[in-house]
């Protein structure tokens, strides 16, 4: 069973030592004359400095993760399936579609609250929250999007 | 743990061995080659020459632009996380080889009296490694945006993620709707299941989205956000220099052989095609190399023509519907299969078939073409 | 090769009702708020209450289930006693909702996926009380728990997400000692399935010390959900945090299904071991009243001193629990309805003293409450009374009737133990009294005055002096329901 994985061990050894040889024998063979304005971080015409407030990112990224991991797993969920859906017939079809169905309300229910808008969303604030000490802070992230 | 089957002899070994290293490099050729034609097609379509000097029209440009970089000098920006950063570059090589190992390119030779088959491994789970190791090639570009320190490639790496597990996900889908349809995870047995018609005419909605999600897949124009100049210089690899740079560059490449490849073996019969019996064994390999061949024109017909998307609107496309459509694709296809199984075959219902799939891609092109309405709130980033 | 693993089972989807319901009607909740945002909340309050309205009807239809003792693959059992937990919870999820409702509306954080969410986790509370697979159990235990993470963090105030995180953590960790118990529960018995271990412990063809090591585990997994020490270490930075209305219904609703859940896993599946598993409930117990009593007379806020009671009531249930067979069982489901009233009442009564959001939960702001309402400072009397267990409330028939089951048992010792916690704890009940009837008030801030939230405040109050002094119109009901067949 497992050495149907045999070639691709060999091409995966294969692959790491061309790309560490490669590696290695460039760097005995190339010049190496650093100067510190060389190394410095790419930027353009200003001071490189790292991202304000320690690499912080939109929510947004996050949000899409966590999306990414619920769909990811529900097309997982379905290969099993669909590798035996002829053998399951109806009551198969059915279950899937009863599947699909409710992720698809998650999925309905994610649009229509705003998180698959990359735009910023209108601000939406409730009426009297009280201000937290979260926000100050909140406001400081890294517009990537 | 891996074992050898008990029967290999030395002669197998050697014939497995081979086999690997004559693919590997046969990969790196066709890299090398599928450069030089980019450049070609893109100089042709431009109405210019292209490169000419190095070899017959210019066709080892690769090769002289390899050696160049070769000897160029390695920087380590001063903030980079060193060992990471040396990495990175390797980590997004070599999932892009091992992706081709389940591809089929052509039926097999007999060598010395053994069988030996144009595929490095029949997995039986030949479309999920293929979506493992698209997964894995997220990793390299994280760690080269993160490990090189400087604001750029971060921002790009962290696009560049979210815009490949967006697309990953439609992608999956498609990958299902043939699954169905051809009843195996099997590279082979999907081949061979598309003896009578090519999976690309009754699963069209499926191809449609494999081809737009394999352009997400491989950054490359119009989705090639991670690394817009001008936006974001170089994206996840502005840092890198030298041979570290070439190895981006080659699993990219390598990736779009890959991503081709794929789709030609799932949704375009693979290496099927009508051939005189003299060499049997070499035409199914040259129908294979012609039909990649076409796919890749195909991207880089797509690059020249297209300006590039908006991010917002690239993450709204694949999320709101490549996704749905790709689930209603893989019900439809499942109730389609399914159903005269327990009603009774019909041409009904292959006429749903296909209605329902051209409605589904009327709606997916839909948003590309119609007109857009200006909504209140929108303003552009 | 593929067709004979592919057989499904019969699907009689019967049992299962009330969840459906309640899932049915959740979803519509959340899709009508996601399409029209503009939708009044009173509109989704009303579809919310008649959703859990249904899934009480249909949970009475199955009071007399002729069929099968358990459907879908032995998932699911058709007993009593699901019967009875599950209309505990949705009268329990009833309560949550109407208070929520008023509660979000005044203190501005008014947003729809409450409502769902409270159905969620009463639909996760439903079925875990009639999970008869330890796979299901773990499967309600999630849906019950990620929806409750949620709502402890759905208000904006910092410690309501620190609560969130703080449940969240520690309710992943136990969920990860639960899953190891099944993964024990089934390498000692090869099923999953409550009466399948339960045969193959009985006919010893399993691993003895695996299997103790699986009541361990689960035993833990429990622990940390029915917040019993020294697994309650979450319990009063979680109550405290989350927004009254949903520490009302958690406190309620989590320890009503997990010890439903408890309950069913320890009588059947383990009933072979019961002489194993005795001691381990016995300590816990125990320790759980101890502690939880004494550890509430420090406390200097309500919700923090409420929530120690929670954990002191949770032992009071254990004892109950070491008493097995239907004289305990029957004693632990009065506790827990009794239970469920007193902590309904008392956080209503906590979240109308506070107005508006979290203002006020300081005991020092009880002070002089009898001045400021009669009715308010007269319902927390009588909840506390309750909760101390003194007579005419029904907290005392419950503890009375668990000590009775206990000595039964033979286990005096625990009740002694029990009855000394009871009277320190009497201490910190009595202590909330004095200082609203003997006290001057400190500040002149107003309790909330509205009319409808202290009529709601008022039918747990009803049914806890009802059920005090006519205990006998729910145990008979109780009795029957303490049979679980499987």
């Amino acid at each position: 069973m497992l050495s149907e994985y045999l070639p691709i061990a060999v091409l995966a050894t294969l692959a790491v030592l061309f790309g560490v040889a490669s590696l290695g024998v460039s760097a005995l063979l190339r010049p190496n004359r650093p100067t510190r304005a060389k190394l410095a971080p790419y930027e353009c015409g200003i001071e490189p400095a790292r991202l304000p407030a320690g690499e912080r990112f939109p929510v947004k990224f996050y949000v899409v993760a966590m999306l990414f991991i619920i769909f990811d797993i529900e097309t997982i969920f379905l290969f099993p399936w669909a590798v035996g859906f002829r053998q399951l017939g109806l009551f198969g079809l059915a279950e899937m579609a009863v599947f699909i169905a409710l992720v698809f309300v998650a999925y309905v229910y994610v649009w229509k609250s705003g998180g698959l808008d990359w735009r910023e969303p209108a601000p939406r604030r409730a009426a009297a929250a009280p201000p937290t000490a979260l926000e100050p802070e909140a406001r400081e992230v890294v517009r990537a999007g | 743990m891996l074992e050898a089957a008990p029967e290999m002899d030395w002669l197998d070994w050697i014939l497995l061995v081979a086999r690997v290293v004559v693919v590997f490099f046969a990969v790196l050729i066709s890299v090398m080659l599928l450069i030089w034609m980019e450049r070609k097609v893109a100089a042709d379509m431009q109405t210019r020459m292209g490169p000419m000097r190095a070899g017959p029209r210019g066709v080892l440009i690769t090769l002289a632009d390899g050696i160049k970089l070769f000897f160029k000098e390695g920087i380590t920006p001063t903030l980079a996380d060193r060992p990471v950063y040396l990495l990175a570059p390797v980590i997004a090589m070599i999932p892009a080889f091992l992706a081709f190992a389940v591809i089929p390119f052509g039926t097999g030779v007999t060598l010395f009296g053994r069988h030996v088959p144009f595929q490095i491994a029949d997995l039986n789970v030949g479309i999920l490694w293929v979506l493992a190791m698209g997964s894995l090639m997220v990793y390299g570009i994280v760690l080269a945006g993160w490990s090189s320190g400087s604001n750029y490639p971060l921002l790009g790496s962290i696009r560049s993620t979210a815009q490949m597990i967006s697309y990953e996900v439609g992608m999956g889908l498609a990958l299902v709707a043939v699954l169905m349809y051809s009843g195996s995870l099997q590279m082979s047995q999907i081949v061979a299941s598309q003896d009578r018609v090519w999976n690309a005419i009754p699963q069209f909605p499926a191809f449609a989205i494999y081809l737009i999600a394999g352009l997400a897949e491989t950054n490359r124009p119009p989705f090639d956000l991670p690394e817009a100049e001008t936006e974001l210089v170089a994206g996840y690899f502005t840092e890198y220099s030298g041979i570290k740079f070439a190895m981006f560059y080659l699993g990219e490449y390598v990736n779009l052989v890959v991503v081709s490849s794929i789709a030609v073996t799932l949704f375009l019969g693979g290496w099927r095609g009508p051939h005189p019996s003299f060499v049997a064994w070499l035409w199914p390999l040259l129908w294979f190399i012609a039909k990649v061949v076409a796919v890749v024109y195909l991207y880089i017909w797509v690059r020249l023509t297209l300006p590039r998307i908006r991010y917002d609107r690239l993450m709204s496309f694949g999320w709101k519907f490549l996704i749905p459509i790709g689930l209603l694709w893989v019900l439809a296809t499942g109730a389609v299969v399914v159903l005269p199984d327990v009603y009774g075959k019909g041409a009904l219902l292959t006429g749903a078939l296909i209605v329902v799939g051209a409605i589904l891609v009327a709606s997916l092109l839909w948003p590309l073409i119609a007109p857009r309405r200006q909504s209140a709130g929108e303003t552009p980033q | 090769m593929l067709a004979q693993f592919l057989i499904h089972p019969p699907i009689q989807l019967g049992p299962i009702g009330p969840e459906l319901v309640l899932t049915g009607t959740a979803i519509v909740v959340l899709l009508g708020a996601a399409f029209n945002p503009r939708i009044g909340h009173s509109t989704l309050l009303l579809v919310s209450l008649l959703g859990l309205a249904g899934a009480a009807l249909v949970s009475i239809g199955l009071w007399d289930w002729g069929g099968e003792l358990t459907v879908l693959a032995g998932m699911v059992a058709t007993d009593r006693f699901a019967v009875v937990a599950r209309l505990i919870l949705l009268g329990i999820a009833a309560m949550g909702l109407v208070y929520g409702y008023h509660y979000f509306r005044r203190s501005g954080e008014a947003r729809a996926e409450f409502y769902p969410l409270v159905l969620f986790a009463t639909a996760g509370m439903t079925l875990i009380a009639a999970a008869a697979d330890l796979i299901l159990v773990f499967l309600a235990l999630e849906i019950l728990s990620l929806s409750l993470y949620v709502l402890t963090g759905i208000s904006a105030r910092l410690s309501s997400v620190e609560g969130s995180m703080k449940y969240f953590l520690l309710g992943a960790f136990s969920s990860a000692f639960f899953l190891y118990g099944v993964a024990m529960a089934y390498g000692a018995t090869g099923s999953t399935r409550l009466s399948a271990i339960a045969h193959a412990l009985a006919g010893q063809t399993g691993s003895l010390g695996l299997a103790l090591a699986a009541v361990a585990f689960l035993g833990i997994g429990f622990g940390f959900k029915v917040a019993a020490v020294p697994f309650h270490m979450w319990t009063p930075d979680v109550y405290q945090g989350a927004p009254t209305p949903v520490t009302a219904f958690m406190a309620a609703g989590t320890k009503v299904a997990a010890f439903a859940a408890l309950i069913r896993v320890l009588e059947t599946s383990f009933q072979p071991l019961t002489l194993d598993w005795t001691p381990l409930v016995w300590t816990i117990a125990a320790v759980t009243v101890v502690a939880g009593s004494l550890i509430a007379i420090a406390q200097t806020d309500i919700k923090r001193m409420l929530a120690y009671s929670s954990i002191a009531h949770a032992g009071f249930v254990l004892i109950a629990l070491t008493a097995a067979g239907q004289d305990g069982i029957s004693a632990a489901l009065f506790y827990l309805l009794a239970y469920a009233l007193m902590v309904l009442g008392a956080f209503g009564v906590v979240m109308l003293v506070s107005a508006r959001g979290e203002g006020r939960t300081s005991l020092a702001s009880y002070a002089g409450l009898y001045r400021r309402s009669r009715l308010l400072a007269g319902l927390l009397t009588l909840f506390l009374l309750s909760l101390a267990g003194i007579p005419p409330t029904a907290g005392f028939i419950a503890k009375v009737n668990v000590f009775r089951a206990a000595v039964a048992a033979g286990h005096w010792p625990l009740v002694l133990v029990g009855v000394l916690a009871s009277v320190v704890a009497a201490f910190f009940y009595i202590r909330v009294m004095v200082l609203m009837y003997m006290q001057e008030p400190q500040d002149d801030a107003e309790p909330d005055r509205s009319p409808w939230p202290r009529v709601a405040v008022a039918v747990p109050a009803v049914l806890t002096l009802l059920f005090g002094v006519f205990p006998g119109i729910v145990l008979g009901v109780l009795d029957k329901a303490a049979i679980l067949r499987w």
